[in-house]
């Protein structure tokens, strides 16, 4: 590592713990910070429950990751794909009386199927392109999706009834039993995507693909296919992120781009393209974020204000995130 | 018949037009470099044969049957490979896992194993640091990785650009020896060079370009005892 690459290492290390004890000063100011046992057990439950809802924020974060890794496309959409999973499991939930998470089996190939033909459509045109033509596409389809959803299911907030039961996971921390499903289904999906880009045959061509299109060509990767492959797989992780969500908080046509703006703070602070440092992310801006909503008052629009902070610190004192990518 | 012909090929950027009625063969088992000053069109050549670049015109044969239009991984199928320049490896991989990218194409393990034996007795530094990443190593080692990964699939073939570029003059040498050492086991080699003088000793033949057009053809010795080649282009010695 060069000298200026471990300074701004250290900067970031230094600002994250800024960033870790404001949400603990400005409690203290507020009174909200008590150092009794019962306060402790609050927070040991919202550090416990920022893992879990990281753990889901990472995956599809790792779906934003991939595409810009592999085609340098920034998906603006990415949110309202996770939007789309969240409908495409109440669909089922509520008309078809499908279990939210066996509607998985299904809704996944038909996120595969529609990211190949996202890809084959509109993304192929901007491969190659200047980043802000493809920033500007993927808004547009955002939008596109988002009133397209309001005008099938109206702006109503929906939600899943889903396994709403309390677990006692310790003596003082008791966490939604969907939460804690909803984890394990993440890493699970998490872990397998890790393994196959790790391992198969088609996910290192798909890592060979990211780090230099014209050799992969020439090693005889066909990567147009890649394209198709790595979008697919995007897309199926971000409805499978829709569907976690969607058995724990309530949406709308306009949740995703919540979700969007996250998924960019984590893969920021991960580092663009680069796999583990989405799921590190993932769990450092969920753990911040209910943090926050913890300690200081009129919580909401100090978790949104939280997450785009440490978006916009990270780009400046270390625009390659906690892994270090270098600009191409 | 000439394993690889070029016959009046013309090629470029989009609109700008880059090569010029291009012609030249390579038979089987020779060594056969292109030289010429920056801008002669010497890579351009390997990228129209990959069908990288705009087709203009002329005709490529490669075995018998035309690659125009051919997709990249398909020419490798069939048995030539090309090697870019700049040492090209996936930084992030292993060796081994670079080397099994050259093999995309071979579904057969068996295969994969003894193309990887065979590349490893060639290079025997790459089955030293199989397990490393490719980007830690020295700019020599990953030319000779680079090198490697196109004899993977045993291509019939090869087209090196600029292997020797940015090397010390010590890896030069031996990225050469490794080149005169892969056609000696049955490869032929078509060779892009800045590095006119080394390249013309160990070729067979070899083809001056210059501005995208044909201009000198010979043997590496003719070529070398051209008075007008060697003031033009071998002039300042052994140029890296």
């Amino acid at each position: 590592m060069e000298k200026s690459d471990v300074r701004s290492l250290y900067l970031l290390a230094a600002f994250l713990v800024c960033a870790y004890s404001l949400p603990f000063l400005i409690g203290i100011q507020f009174g909200t910070v008590r150092a009794d046992e019962q306060w402790f057990a609050y927070l040991a439950t919202v550090v416990f429950a920022g893992i879990l809802q990281g753990g889901v924020y990472a995956m599809f974060a790792v779906g934003l990751t991939l595409i810009f890794g592999v085609m340098r496309i920034i998906n603006a959409a990415h949110g309202e794909m996770v939007m789309m999973g969240a409908y495409l499991t109440w669909v089922a939930f509520f008309y078809l009386g499908v279990d939210p998470l066996l509607a998985l089996v299904f809704t996944l190939p038909i996120a595969f199927l529609l990211g190949v033909a996202l890809q084959k459509v509109l993304l192929n045109a901007v491969v190659g392109q200047p980043e802000l033509t493809a920033l500007l596409v993927t808004f547009g389809l955002g939008l596109t999706m988002i009133y397209v959803a309001e005008l099938i299911f109206t702006t109503d907030f929906r939600t899943i009834p889903y396994a709403p039961q309390t677990v006692q996971v310790t003596r003082t921390i008791a966490v939604g039993q969907n939460k804690l499903i909803s984890f394990v289904m993440a890493v699970s999906i998490s872990a397998a995507v890790y393994l196959f880009l790790k391992f198969s045959r088609l996910g290192k061509a798909i890592r060979a693909t990211a780090l230099n299109a014209e050799v992969a060509m020439v090693c005889g990767i066909n990567v147009q296919r890649i394209y198709l492959v790595t979008t697919g797989i995007a897309v199926a992780l971000a409805v499978a992120g829709g569907a976690l969500v969607s058995i724990q908080f309530g949406f709308n046509p306009e949740t995703g781009v919540v979700y969007t703006l996250q998924a960019f703070a984590i893969v920021i602070l991960g580092g663009r393209g680069h796999y583990v440092g989405a799921l590190i992310g993932g769990l450092m801006l969920a753990v911040l974020e209910n943090l926050v909503s913890l300690m200081i008052p009129n919580g909401t629009a100090a978790v949104e204000l939280a997450a785009y902070g440490l978006m916009i610190f990270v780009l400046l004192i270390r625009p390659g995130g906690l892994m270090g990518v270098k600009e191409a | 018949m000439p394993l690889l012909e070029l016959r009046g090929v013309s090629a470029g950027y989009g609109s700008i037009q880059i090569l010029h009625d291009v012609s030249l063969q390579v038979n089987a088992g020779e060594i056969v470099s292109v030289i010429g000053p920056n801008g002669a069109g010497k890579s351009t050549t390997f990228k129209v044969i990959m069908g990288f670049i705009t087709y203009l015109g002329g005709e490529i044969v490669f075995d018998g049957s035309s690659l125009v239009g051919e997709r990249p991984d398909r020419i490798l199928a069939r048995g030539l490979a090309y090697v870019p320049q700049g040492r090209v490896v996936f930084s992030q991989m292993t060796v081994r896992e670079n080397l099994e990218m050259g093999a995309y194409l071979e579904r057969d393990r068996a295969k994969i194993a003894a193309a990887m034996d065979y590349v490893f007795s060639i290079f025997p530094r790459l089955a030293e640091r199989a397990r490393q990443l490719a980007g830690s190593m020295s700019g020599g080692e990953q030319q000779m990785l680079a090198m490697g990964r196109g004899l993977m699939m045993r291509p019939r073939m090869m087209m090196l650009d600029e292997p020797s570029l940015g090397l010390s003059p010590r890896l030069v040498d031996e990225v050469f020896d490794k080149t005169v050492a892969m056609a000696q086991s049955g490869l032929t080699v078509m060779l892009v060079e800045q590095n006119a003088a080394r390249a013309l000793e160990v070729s067979q033949r070899a083809y001056v370009l210059e501005l995208g057009r044909n201009r000198y053809e010979g043997t590496g010795p003719e070529l070398l005892a051209n008075p007008e080649v060697r003031t033009m282009y071998l002039g300042g010695g052994v140029r890296v």
